[in-house]
This record gives structure tokens, sequence and C-alpha cells, in this order.
């Protein structure tokens, strides 16, 4: 979706913001909503890309008035109540009235003490493509001129460009459908290399290049048009 | 203030509103109360750019282990018990007198967590997102950083599962030294790409200081 989390390019933000001797978080109420958020998703609640997709709908105004874990507060909130986890009621009050989907009665509370291991745990996130990858290292392509409506990991300032196929990373699960309820369903990734100078044109600095991850529904041979 | 995403005010109502949602999970046997203190506890205290140092500072010592670093890092990086959410898939992008490597996440804010830890403010604001793959000289320049024209300057937007960590290049008149020393020099700046790792005279004055 076209919203307001889609900043590569864009003016107005300001000069870098720097803090001395920044803590780690700020407030307690920035750790607990972390903590929450993160063990939430280690229960089963939703994945990590449902959470990102949550945080993309908060409305544009709110999002540039709030600070960062408000934006981590909000995504939860949505996605306890879209999926029927709490209601607004529960969650302003503090008090479970309600039950939950039969989904979610399965589920357990992740122990104290299994949270260190389940953290250093380098989880899979590969899936079955029932296809060989269409590009190969080397390749001349050009990214989608698409717009949905829904999650995407292909940024505005990319589409429509041509870039180079800089290495096949695998059959990685496709965040734009694990988060419209299709978890499992995977798609080939490339990090591809894009000029500095296709990107931004004269606006370029001398010698910029950007190197972002496409899945392969992303991509087209650079001859055809982007938005065929 | 130019940011708005700073964490410093935060509106009381986010603290009712947190413990309230708390509540209710552990209401419904979703939360462990405990188990938030305790993934606070290891994102506060045991992940932090001191691991990625170290992982630098083997690779700037041991050849063999650079070039295992540069084939699969993931694994490399496990060899020094590192590993888990957000380092799953590791890439490591080696600066050389050609090319300066950049890390940021235009798209959200995803980072190195088993190496680097949670991100700075910084790294999560619009003006870094925004700004670093347009014009990244000049961001650096912010940091004290000044590329040279005729280095290329490869800026990587982890906007997928792959997370990057850069390798800077060895400080010189470091020969002879320790891998523990030259983690010292190694700054979390330097390892997300806008910075350097510390020469070996400012680190002496950071010690002297210290």
């Amino acid at each position: 979706m076209n919203s307001i989390h889609d900043l590569g390019g864009m003016t107005g933000f300001g000069p870098m913001p720097f803090e001395d001797n920044e803590p780690v978080f700020h407030e307690e109420w920035e750790r607990r909503t972390f903590g929450v958020n993160i063990l939430s998703l280690m229960a089963g609640l939703y994945t990590a890309d449902e959470s990102r997709h949550a945080m993309e709908r908060i409305p544009a105004l709110r999002w540039l008035k709030s600070p960062y874990y408000e934006h981590w507060l909000d995504g939860t909130a949505t996605l306890l109540v879209e999926l029927g986890i709490a209601t607004e009621e529960e969650l302003r009050t503090g008090k479970a009235t309600e039950g939950v989907p039969d989904w979610v009665a399965k589920l357990k509370a992740v122990p104290a003490e299994a949270v260190a291991a389940i953290v250093a745990t380098n989880h899979n996130k590969h899936g079955q493509v029932d296809h060989a990858p269409l590009f190969k290292k080397g390749d001349r392509v050009r990214t989608k001129n698409i717009h949905p409506k829904t999650h995407t990991r292909l940024p505005r300032y990319i589409r429509g460009h041509v870039g180079v196929i800089h290495e096949y990373r695998g059959p990685f699960f496709y965040a734009d459908k694990r988060t419209i309820h299709d978890p499992e369903v995977a798609c080939h990734t490339y990090s591809v290399r894009f000029d500095g100078k296709e990107l931004w044109g004269e606006s370029a600095g001398p010698k910029d290049a950007v190197y972002i991850e496409m899945y392969e529904t992303y991509l087209i041979p650079e001859q055809e048009q982007a938005d065929d | 203030m130019t940011d708005e995403h700073h964490g410093t005010e935060p509106p009381s109502e986010a603290a009712l509103r947190i413990k309230a949602m708390e509540q209710v999970l552990i209401e419904k046997g979703l939360l462990e109360a405990g188990a938030v203190d305790t993934i606070v506890d290891i994102f506060e205290h045991q992940l932090g750019p001191k691991n990625g140092a170290r992982v630098v500072a083997r690779a700037w010592s041991d050849e063999a282990y650079h070039q295992r670093l540069m084939t699969d890092a993931t694994a490399a990086i496990l060899e020094l018990g590192y590993s888990g959410f957000d380092g799953e898939y590791m890439v490591v992008c080696e600066n050389t007198a050609e090319v300066h490597n950049v890390t940021v996440c235009t798209l959200c804010s995803c980072y190195p967590w088993p190496t680097l830890g949670l991100p700075p403010m910084w790294y999560k604001t619009a003006a870094y997102r925004s700004r670093v793959v347009i014009e990244p000289r000049e961001v650096l320049k912010e940091f004290g950083l000044t590329i040279a024209d005729d280095v290329e300057v490869r800026v990587w937007d982890s906007n997928n599962e792959l997370r990057y960590l850069v390798l800077p290049m060895r400080p010189a008149g470091t020969d002879g030294w320790s891998e523990e020393q030259l983690a010292k020099l190694v700054t979390r700046d330097s390892m997300i790409g806008t910075g350097l790792p510390l020469t070996p005279e400012q680190l002496a004055a950071q010690e002297a200081s210290a």
C-alpha cells in the first residue's frame, strides 16, 4: 500500500536527529509495548508481516505525530481486535470479558523460561516454490509498476525501474500473501542492484547504488513494459 | 526538535493502553507476566553492538573466518554464538577502498538484532529512512563521514528477510593487536555503515577521558 511508511526518497523530515548516550528504551511503556508485541508473535497470534502491515494502516497524520513505539502499540491493538482476540472495550478497561476464537484457544502463553531459547533460534523463513528461479545473477530486470492496496515490500521509489540481479537469495515466505491469510506461500527472492542515476536521475550522487531484495513476482525481464 | 519520532515525551495514554493490553492477554492465558521482563532484559542487556564487534574483530584477525563470513554469514556469526530473531538470514557487506556500504530499512525498521541489538532512534526516523537512499553522501556527512567521489556508495535497503552487517576496513596501526583489542575499535555506526571504526589514537583518547 502507498502509505506514509514508504519513505524512500521523500524530502521534508529534517536533518539527522542524534542523541548522546541513548538508552535502548526511553520509557517503561516502550519496554512493555515491545515485549507484548514480540511475545504475541512468538505465541503464534500473528506474523511479523501482519504486525508491519497493521502499523502501515495507521492514518498518516497520526503516524507522523506519534512516537515510534506508539506505532507498535497501535499495530498490536489493531491486530488483537481484527483477529477477534480482544475487543476495543477490553483493551480500554484491561478486563477480559469475551472468549477467543478456537484457533487462539489452542495457543499458549510463552513461558518466561522459554523466551531466551526462542529468541536465539534461527527460525526458518523459506517455503516451497514449484518452479526454478526465473532469473539468474547478472540478468537485467524491470520492477513492475504496481500499487496494491494491501501489504507489499516493493517500495514506490523502486517501481518501474531497471536493475541487475546481484544474487539469488532463496525461496522466502511471501509477505504480500502472508498478510492476506496465505502464510505458507513462498517466492523466489533476489538482491537487485539499482544504479543511483536510474532511480534519481541527475539528483543521484557520484557512483551511488541501492541494493534491495525483490520477490520474483515484482520483476519482469527488462524489455517488457512495467505496467503490463 | 524537528523529528516527531522521538520517544522521550510519551503520552501517558500509551502507558495506560499497554497496561490494559497486557492484563487482557494475561487473563486470556496468552501472555505470561514475567516473560515481558525476560525479553526486555535480553534486548537491553544481552544483544547489542558488542556482539557484532566480536564478529568484525574475528574477521580482521582470522582470514579463514573472514572467508566463511563472506560466504555464509549466518553460520559464521553462529560460530560466535549469535543467532535468532532478525538475524536468521545474515549478509555481510565488506567495505573496501572502492566501496562503502550503508544499511537502512525504508519501509519499517529492520535491523540485525543478534549482532547489533535494537536500532538507535535515528535509524528508525523518517529523516534517515527517506534520505539515505537518495542522498547517502549528504546523510553520511551529518555523521561526520565524507566519502570521496571515486568511492561507490552502496545503500542496502533491508526490505525483506535478509539482515545486513557492514564489515568496516581494519584501521591502520593495529598490526599485532588481539581480537579483544580490535573489538574495542568497532563502533555500532561502523557496522551500520554510517561511521568508521575508531583509530588507535581515538581509542586511546577515549580511554584516557573515561
